[in-house]
């Protein structure tokens, strides 16, 4: 790594000139955050034509803004209304929402803008870092270690869902049922459409979480008639601020949630919504009050939001190792660098040292910017969860379906969304996890698909793939997740024992 | 009350949103309305960088201002945006990408497309990238003749069985008459090379301008273009080893409208296409992503649809063999 030209990118990019382009990127990354359906990627392609007349570096820092800056600004509904602005975000509702119901709104937005930043941050230090083993950490990643990172993910989830098991499981398989539906990728056919041509492709992932979080979040709203914060305390500004410093006193979440969040972003396939909702999950699991979870703590919003951001950064290591995509949003940009007369591959880093630090920069500077503005933003935000549903309702179920339809200008979406909001609202009233479904969906598909190729692969002999280190790791992983609970429930056993047989001596 | 003045705006503003769709029949085309480019997969993929770079020089081309915007409607292997290209009207305002041989080949399979193949009306074609058979650089497999005494199943990584890279692995291997099985499911076709380098699979058969830049760095090695004369150094082309007849196979860029255009609006669409795909921007952007523009028009793309499918349904019993 070249130090001199880090440090010569961090110089062009804090003159009026560069902070122009930053601040611009930053304000559209907010704003297509803020819109539910709508993200990085679609904000990055209507750039593309802005790009043509720009300098290459300062593309690099219009790209770089937006990329930083749209999961925070989707993490703002998410916390406030219980609408994911972008897929990732989708986590982040789980705990943001019951904050902001217990007028807490304040708090959980510090904590997602301070662990966006700082997630943000330790995703790029992590990238310069690992970026000498760059190659070695995208090899290892292939179909078998994909097949076990999915069982893991979902291993979490079940094992989240303690006393509610049966629910656990009636949630996780309509959620795999769901993610069936459409091509089987590997053989090529169609399952399950019932003659639809627009389940050809399955369930689209984007309207159905805008629809089982903010539809559902609005019929419940619709049929409550109240406000978001039930009560109506004056939340004083230091709660904001209290969020910030969460980040700080919870920083192994925080920490926990970045390196989740990196690895995810480095292998090329897996997306920031299995980043964040695996930070998630292994939060809940590692956490010494599970229970809490799912009520508005704290922590849930860190994990999640640092994982968020600190993908981009991972997301890069493919990019900069192979020129290869980690994501929808570098696929992308990689578009805009090639419109720019640079070749994506891996002479780009020699070739092209000072626009991909300028990048670099600008993904962090810009996840810093936002997460400032988001702070001093908050405390009129704090004020939609006040809004009358009456008007809350119709602007929030407008937006969303306006934003599903835009994203592929496809009505058929907009229905998948209405009948996910009917599914999340049923849901929410008869106890249903609606993380368990939303994650069996985003895993289903990688799950199967991988487990076909390492069929493939190992030529049938599935035991093979226990020759590789990281599937080694993963199994260890996954026991311990499922072992976790058992363990706890023995040691609880115990002291419950010990206390009785004190009782009894004394 | 409250309901009839909403009916009255619901219909006030659908009546206004239709005024605005309507064409301006006093105007002539391609003025007054922005041209629809349908891109049939997501931003970001190979045949998205293809019409993006190509949106300003078509542009300058139209000249009067004209605006050509990419549309992205990515879903079923492509044909999900060739089915938006053949039901819009045949206006001159909605053209798209189609991804040919892919969908030469679903066609002749007798799957379920949501368009007529034959029926579109081509404009032109921005060029062929040929394939070639990768391997990745620590590979035992040294040349094809490796590859071809090999004594198990060569295994091939490609993408999903409805699309032009894996339908030409299968042509391809089918002809040299050596077992080989299709390990897929891959997400794109930089998934497909990750596989390769990380050696889950033997090879691969690719594009040679997407893996030209990772020959360059080393990662990977070519065993065999598939094309009439060798345009990689040191290595062989399939016509050079006996197997003349795969040098049809390629990566097609082919331009279409819907069914029935009008015939003026076709030539200078055709017309106005192949002059921005030879503008020195397009051929810097050409040179720069490592592809080869030779664009055509109107009447030889017609008759590279027509060849495409004549070719393919030669191979009508090996491409119904899936896996």
């Amino acid at each position: 790594m070249d130090f001199s030209t880090l440090a010569s990118a961090f110089a062009t990019t804090f003159t009026l000139h560069g902070l122009f382009f930053l601040c611009v990127g930053v304000a559209i990354g907010l704003l297509f955050g803020v819109m539910p359906g709508l993200g990085g990627p679609t904000a990055l392609a209507l750039l593309i034509p802005v790009t043509y007349s720009l300098e290459p570096f300062d593309a690099m820092l219009l790209a770089g803004g937006v990329m930083g800056a749209v999961s925070f600004g989707g993490s703002i509904t998410a916390i406030l209304l219980n609408t994911p602005g972008t897929a990732p975000n989708a986590a982040t509702c789980f705990d943001g929402y019951p904050m902001a119901q217990q007028g807490r709104a304040g708090a959980a937005l510090g904590a997602s803008a301070a662990a966006s930043a700082l997630g943000g941050a330790l995703g790029l230090i992590t990238l310069l870092a690992v970026l000498p083993l760059a190659k070695v950490i995208v090899l290892s990643f292939g179909p078998a270690e994909f097949l076990m990172l999915a069982l893991v993910g979902l291993a979490a989830v079940a094992m989240a869902a303690r006393g509610k098991l049966l629910r656990g499981l009636v949630a996780a398989a309509f959620g795999l049922l769901l993610s069936f539906i459409g091509f089987d990728s590997v053989t090529g056919e169609v399952r399950f459409s019932g003659g639809l041509d627009y389940l050809w492709d399955g369930i689209e992932l984007v309207p159905a979480l805008v629809g089982i979080f903010a539809l559902a979040q609005m019929f419940e709203l619709g049929v409550k008639g109240v406000s978001v914060a039930k009560d109506d305390p004056d939340t004083p500004l230091d709660r904001v601020m209290s969020g910030v410093y969460a980040c700080f006193k919870y920083w192994k979440t925080l920490l926990r949630g970045s390196v989740v969040g990196t690895l995810i972003g480095a292998v090329p396939g897996l997306g920031g919504t299995v980043a964040s909702f695996l930070a998630y999950t292994a939060t809940v699991q590692t956490s010494k009050d599970p229970d809490s979870f799912g009520r508005g703590n704290i922590e849930g919003v860190i994990a999640p939001e640092a994982a968020n951001n600190a993908r981009d950064g991972g997301s890069l290591i493919p990019t900069l190792a192979f020129g290869i995509p980690g994501g929808a949003e570098t696929a992308v940009f990689l578009s805009i660098l090639v419109l720019h007369g640079m070749t994506p591959g891996p002479a780009m880093l020699i070739n092209n040292e000072h626009e991909i630090y300028g990048l670099i920069v600008a993904i962090t500077i810009s996840a810093i910017l936002a997460s400032v503005v988001g702070l001093a933003l908050a405390r009129w935000l704090r004020l939609v969860t006040k809004i009358d549903v009456r008007i809350l309702v119709p602007i929030v179920a407008v937006v969303s379906l306006t934003g599903v339809y835009v994203l592929r200008n496809d009505f058929g979406d907009v229905i998948v969304c209405l009948l996910m909001g009917v599914v999340g609202y049923l849901m929410m009233r008869f106890d249903y996890s609606r993380l368990t479904l939303v994650t069996a969906l985003v895993l289903g598909d990688i799950l199967e698909r991988s487990f076909h190729q390492t069929q493939m692969i190992y030529d049938g002999d599935m035991s093979a793939m226990f020759g590789r280190l990281p599937v080694q790791l993963l199994s260890l992983v996954l026991l311990v997740i499922v072992g976790l609970p058992f363990w706890r429930w023995f040691r609880q056993t115990q002291k419950a024992r010990r206390e009785v047989s004190s009782d009894a001596a004394s | 009350m409250a309901a009839i003045t909403r009916k009255a705006f619901l219909g006030a503003s659908a009546s206004l949103l239709l005024a605005n769709c309507a064409p301006k029949a006093e105007e002539p085309w391609p003025r007054g309305r922005p041209l629809q480019f349908v891109v049939p997969f997501s931003a970001g993929s190979g045949f998205d960088s293809y019409v993006r770079a190509l949106v300003a020089p078509l542009q300058a081309e139209l000249g009067q201002g004209a605006r050509v915007v990419p549309e992205n409607v990515p879903g079923a292997g492509g044909s999900r945006g060739g089915g938006v290209v053949y039901r819009a009207k045949p206006d001159g305002y909605t053209i798209g990408m189609f991804n040919l041989p892919g969908a030469t080949v679903s066609a002749v399979r007798g799957d379920r497309l949501p368009y007529e193949l034959n029926r579109i009306t081509w404009l032109a074609n921005l060029g062929t990238d040929r394939y070639a058979v990768v391997v990745r650089a620590q590979s035992p497999l040294r040349s094809i003749e490796d590859v071809f005494a090999l004594q198990r199943p060569l295994k091939l990584a490609q993408l999903g069985p409805n699309s032009s890279d894996y339908v030409c692995a299968q042509v391809a291997f089918g002809s040299f008459d050596r077992p080989y099985r299709i390990v897929t499911g891959y997400q794109g076709s930089s998934e497909t090379t990750i596989a390769v380098l990380r050696g889950e699979v033997d090879a691969s058969v690719r594009p040679i301008s997407s893996v030209l830049s990772y020959v360059e760095s080393g990662d990977v090695r070519l065993l065999l273009t598939l094309e009439d004369k060798p345009s990689v150094a040191g290595v062989p082309c399939s016509t050079d080893i006996g197997y003349p007849q795969l040098a049809a196979l390629g990566l097609e860029r082919m331009i279409g409208g819907p069914p029935d255009m009008a015939d003026e609006i076709v030539a200078r669409l055709s017309d106005v296409i192949v002059r921005a795909a030879h503008s020195e921007v397009y051929l810097a952007w050409a040179r720069a992503a490592r592809t080869e523009v030779n664009a055509i028009g109107a009447d030889e793309a017609r008759e590279k649809e027509r060849e495409l499918a004549a070719f393919y349904l030669g191979y009508r019993d090996m491409l119904a063999l899936r896996g």
